[in-house]
């Protein structure tokens, strides 16, 4: 895939518009559009679907949780989440997954997760897996603001899963 | 010819169809009848939300998970086609109990990854070939914000292809699924749902209803 096929993507456009990326970067970078070739595959893709996810029948409130399009690696996310749970203080765990990591403080965890689907493009998952309301409300907000640095762009469609119209 | 309940009743001999006695289905599910009892009371509440007739019809589980009866869902529509084992249509109380059983965490991989597999076999081939793939893709894209490519759709398709299609026929077969699963185990995630171990905790059933101790 050329850099001007990627450069045409919508998700090119749109990283432009949220952040200060500076295009001449590019420019002697053209892993861009290769996939890795490791054991991503389109499943892992897939696996993302709010449809696969049955905790929502046992849930009976919408747990916090967020995606975002990361402007490091996947390592660097996993990186960065240590850091941040550690300057909250938060118990940090270290998954057997690859590039996860569980975050708890008080009755909260927090599951840090992230992947690159192809070569620079690499999407992180943060969702409160087990909490209680009141307690969840203040460690989110506090939690999230520490990640706005290596965010390229947040995804809309989690935080709005619950109003979101496809039809 | 069946006689269908025209009143959904709680009272515990009149049942709606489906029904399966809790120690059955303890004795051949992971769960206990406590926790069969708990799953029941999520049932009821799930299989009235809007036709009160104790069956969950489609309507009611988009309701159950995504708050909106009307979501368009490829991989939604395929788990309540795979739970609605008899295929008439609702998901009987049986049909829930059994289903759910294989995202209990000590229910085997091995089932775990089986039933994944027939889920993503869109057609119901015996395998999961390149255009179900692409469609799948196609769908998960369709429900977020990553807004990629037709050529990295393809690029991450053939990619997939290539990987996993190792006898080279065009498709995935179970074999070729279970060698991805073992090098990535994580695409099962999804299987398992922890939250059915605490199913009491969540939806008690008190004394009065309760058939057995544990």
């Amino acid at each position: 895939m050329s850099i001007e096929a990627v450069t045409e993507t919508k998700w090119f456009k749109k990283s432009l518009e949220t952040s200060e990326f500076k295009p001449n970067v590019l420019e002697s970078d053209d892993r861009l559009g290769k996939l890795r070739s490791d054991t991503i595959t389109a499943f892992d893709l897939i696996s993302l679907s709010a449809g696969l996810d049955l905790s929502g029948l046992f849930e009976r409130r919408k747990r916090k949780e967020t995606r975002f399009t990361a402007t490091v690696s996947a390592e660097g996310v996993v990186e960065k989440a240590k850091t941040i749970g550690e300057k909250l203080g938060y118990r940090v765990e270290k998954k057997k997954e690859a590039m996860a990591l569980g975050l708890g403080k008080g009755r909260t965890t927090v599951m840090v997760e992230a992947v690159e689907l192809v070569e620079g493009l690499v999407v992180a998952e943060v969702k409160v897996v087990e909490g209680e309301e009141e307690e969840e409300e203040s460690y989110w907000s506090e939690l999230i603001v520490e990640f706005e640095e290596i965010v390229l762009s947040w995804h809309s469609d989690v935080s709005v899963k619950v109003e979101s119209d496809l039809a | 010819m069946l006689a269908f309940v025209k009143r959904f009743s709680l009272k515990r001999t009149k049942h709606p169809r489906g029904y399966e006695d809790p120690q059955v289905l303890a004795s051949e599910t992971p769960f206990t009848v406590n926790e069969i009892e708990a799953l029941h009371n999520l049932f009821k509440k799930l299989s009235t939300s809007i036709i009160n007739d104790g069956l969950i019809h489609k309507e009611e589980f988009l309701l159950a998970l995504f708050r909106n009866s009307s979501m368009q869902n490829l991989f939604a529509d395929r788990v309540f086609y795979m739970f609605d084992r008899k295929r008439n249509g609702v998901i009987e109380f049986g049909e829930f109990v059994r289903s759910l059983s294989i995202f209990h965490p000590h229910t085997p991989e091995h089932e775990k990854s089986s039933f994944m597999f027939k889920l993503y076999d869109l057609d119901g081939t015996g395998f999961i070939q390149r255009h179900e793939l692409k469609k799948m893709v196609g769908a998960l894209l369709s429900e977020t914000d990553l807004g990629l490519s037709e050529e990295s759709i393809e690029a991450i398709v053939e990619q997939t292809m290539v990987e996993v299609d190792t006898n080279k026929d065009g498709k995935i077969d179970e074999e070729e699924w279970k060698e991805l699963v073992a090098k990535n185990p994580s695409i099962l995630k999804n299987m398992t749902l922890p939250y059915l171990k605490e199913v009491t905790l969540a939806f008690p059933s008190f004394v009065l209803d309760s058939e057995v101790d544990d």
